[in-house]
């Protein structure tokens, strides 16, 4: 009796062990998609790794930025893909290079087929999310690698508390003033650098400035530059959701709208307001005024070495902002994985590859196009003429927008968004064909028709 | 007796023979067998040899003087031509590079002659005015160089990309056998023949460009209404005082398209006309800058490209 309680306990003890290992090993396998599942994407799983006896054939695409010569960015992307796929023998790279104007779409109708590449960089785009296909990238970064990056670059990437893109680099947009006119007694330049400035305060200090026949402020454009740069000093630089829902309202359009009409009657900048910024390069240069504004990455390094060569001290400053920021575009990497999904492992690859990418990138942008790179790390290697007070202006990453600069959900309809419905209501306001009032209402009527029929 | 007179008939012959062989050869290879170095001297330099050089530059339109046998200053002028020609330093001697360069150029010019036409291709013309050649490409190759006349230092040939426009025959005097005009704004510029084909490898025109009248003769055939025309060489940086607008047609159009092309935003082509080209090449450069793309040459893009 004794000894077959002690056979049924032993099978007992037998089943529960093979119950236990049988459960060990299921959760074993299964554990990608629990943490997958825990983590909302079903297809990621970080803690996979890649293996060194398997091949991984990625699709990188790349639009490479706005350049008059993109023959040696090109190059020196090869470079350094062929560094990365030396170091990683089993990793194949097929770059595709897009063209300008055909970019988004080419990404658009890939999305719409479910066959996008695994990585996608646009070197001027800001839009940072591209739908269902992209894959969060944030998840695969230690707490440590994250802190690379500064929060407010960060915040520009977050769709729905996740960062889905890679951010690589930032775009400033700053404002170049003439040291010797610009003496404005209310703001002092330590004071604007550490706090920055409002609308206002720049309103006040561009008339304390004005003289006769200097101008206190010049704008490089009234067009939808401008606009963009006045949505990103209150502190919202897009116009729809990533959901296609309008961000602004009527009230703060109007404030917008109010703004631009203080700016055009105020003495210290040109008149008519519609071609204020008919010669402003030469006000500028020819000392007829104090400040000009937004400059950007390009016209920065070349603003401020005519200056100098004409005998202008130059200074950055930050654009007017409401909330404290500095006028920061970011640019990223955004990973994609296609309709049919080729696993865990390829996307780790991915990742892999995007997270080698982003800081060569960030240095390639950098030389070229004179970007600030989005990693603290990188900060330092900053190769530009400006002095180390506007250099501390121009790369002032800690200051960047706390949201991106999109104008749309879809990547291919975006622009034209912004170029079909924005820009004509903006240029007719600026004309003086429409009131505050009718702008405000009329852009809100066409994002609405837009966002349902199409721009 | 017989013996005698047959004896001396073949002597005859053998002296008439070599008589003849005697006064061939000189024709035949004196100027490029001989070894002596051609040139200005004092005593000037004389003999057959010099007296072949003179027919062969005559022949080819660079000597206008009497076949003299005797090297003058003429002479010198007319080999300086032929070095501008051949594209050799430009010394007035005529020595052995010249020699081997001349015969070079003659039979690729006999085989020029033969071939029936170029082949089916995207023609074009290139015409240097430093080498003072004309250069017919087809798909980017080189099918035949021809040597030209181009505007004097004062009346420049206008360097730019233009097109035929205009194509007619006969226009005699000054003009030659051959016309084909070219759509340059500003004049009337054309490619033509000459009745002074000594000037032809000179800068000697009122700007159009000359050829000799067998050249433009063969080549007029070839040459289909719209063909592009490339005049390449140095273009004086002018200023452009005023903005430019689309539609305008001047050398300050020309100017600005030059350097919209240095500056790497492709105007398309270099023909002073402010089309849609030029537009969206100024469209480019101002969205580059963050300036407003209006596609207008204003202020700000003339300052921007250095011609304000």
């Amino acid at each position: 009796m004794r000894s077959r309680n002690r056979r049924q306990t032993r099978a007992r003890l037998v089943f529960i062990l093979i119950f236990l290992g049988l459960l060990l090993y299921g959760g074993v396998q299964i554990f990608p998609y629990c943490y997958a599942i825990l983590k909302g994407q079903y297809y990621i799983n970080p803690r996979v790794q890649t293996r060194s006896d398997e091949v991984y054939q990625l699709e990188l695409w790349v639009k490479l930025p706005s350049l008059p010569n993109q023959a040696p960015v090109r190059e020196k992307l090869e470079q350094i893909i062929s560094s990365f796929t030396a170091a990683h023998p089993n990793f194949q790279v097929n770059t595709t290079y897009l063209p300008e104007v055909q970019a988004m779409e080419r990404l658009q109708l890939a999305l719409e087929k479910g066959t996008p590449p695994d990585l996608f960089f646009h070197a001027d785009s800001s839009q940072t999310y591209y739908g269902d296909l992209q894959i969060p990238l944030e998840i695969y970064l230690t707490k440590e690698e994250k802190l690379a990056w500064p929060e407010g670059v960060w915040k520009q990437a977050i769709i729905d508390k996740q960062v889905y893109a890679l951010p690589v680099a930032l775009y400033p947009r700053i404002m170049l003033v003439n040291s010797e006119l610009w003496q404005p007694t209310t703001c002092s330049h330590s004071d604007v650098l550490a706090n920055g400035w409002t609308w206002e305060q720049f309103l006040q200090c561009i008339a304390e400035v004005k003289q006769e026949k200097v101008y206190g402020f010049v704008p490089t454009s009234v067009g939808d530059a401008f606009f963009a740069g006045m949505l990103a000093a209150w502190g919202e630089p897009k116009l729809l959701h990533h959901d296609g829902e309008p961000t602004w309202s009527a009230e703060q359009l109007l404030q917008l709208a109010e703004a631009w009409l203080q700016l055009s009657q105020n003495p210290a900048v040109p008149s008519p307001p519609a071609q204020m910024d008919r010669d402003c390069l030469a006000l500028f240069l020819n000392k007829r005024a104090a400040a000009i504004g937004p400059v950007n990455h390009h016209l920065a390094k070349w603003l401020w070495e005519k200056s100098l060569q004409v005998g202008i001290t130059p200074s950055i400053w930050p654009l007017p902002n409401q909330t404290g920021h500095s006028d920061l575009r970011g640019i990223y990497l955004v990973a994609f994985r296609q309709a049919d999904y080729k696993g865990h492992r390829h996307t780790k690859a991915t990742a892999q590859l995007a997270h080698y990418l982003a800081p060569e990138l960030a240095l390639l942008l950098q030389e070229f196009a004179y970007a600030v790179p989005a990693q603290l790390s990188l900060l330092d290697r900053l190769d530009l003429p400006y002095t180390a007070e506007s250099l501390a202006v121009y790369a002032d990453v800690a200051k960047a927008l706390p949201t991106s600069y999109s104008y749309g959900p879809e990547p291919g309809m975006a622009e034209k968004h912004w170029q079909h419905t924005i820009a004509p209501a903006w240029d007719r306001f600026v004309q003086g064909e429409w009131t505050a009032q009718e702008f405000a209402e009329g852009i809100l009527l066409d994002l609405a028709r837009a966002t349902i029929a199409g721009p | 007796m017989k013996h005698l007179w047959l004896s001396l008939l073949l002597c005859a012959i053998v002296f008439t023979s070599l008589t003849a062989q005697v006064q061939a050869a000189p024709l035949q290879c004196n100027c490029l067998e001989d070894n002596r170095d051609l040139q200005l001297t004092a005593p000037a330099q004389t003999g057959p040899d010099v007296e072949e050089l003179q027919t062969i530059l005559k022949e080819l339109g660079y000597y206008e003087g009497e076949i003299s046998g005797i090297f003058d200053e003429a002479t010198q002028l007319a080999v300086e031509r032929l070095q501008a020609w051949l594209r050799l330093p430009v010394n007035g001697v005529f020595g052995a590079q010249e020699k081997e360069a001349l015969t070079i150029s003659l039979a690729h010019e006999s085989i020029g002659t033969a071939s029936p036409g170029p082949p089916p291709g995207e023609l074009r013309i290139e015409i240097d005015t430093e080498k003072k050649t004309l250069t017919l490409l087809v798909d980017d190759q080189v099918f035949k160089v021809y040597p030209c006349a181009v505007g004097k230092p004062s009346t420049k040939s206008p360097v730019g990309e233009w097109r035929i426009i205009q194509k007619s025959t006969n226009w005699g005097g000054g003009f030659g056998t051959r016309w084909l005009g070219l759509n340059v704004p500003w004049g009337i510029y054309g490619i033509h023949g000459t009745n002074k084909p000594n000037s032809i490898g000179t800068a000697a025109s009122a700007g159009c460009i000359r050829m000799h009248n067998r050249d433009v003769e063969e080549m007029y055939p070839w040459i289909p209404v719209g063909t592009r025309v490339s005049i390449i060489g140095p273009f004086p940086r002018i200023p452009v005082n005023s903005p430019l607008r689309v539609g305008q047609s001047s050398k300050e159009v020309q100017m600005l398209q030059l350097v919209l092309r240095e500056a790497g935003f492709n105007p398309g082509y270099t023909d002073g006309r402010y089309g849609p080209d030029t537009a969206a090449a100024v469209s480019r450069l101002q969205a580059f800058y963050g300036l407003r793309p209006t596609g207008q040459a204003d202020n700000n893009v003339l300052v921007l490209l250095g011609l304000h």
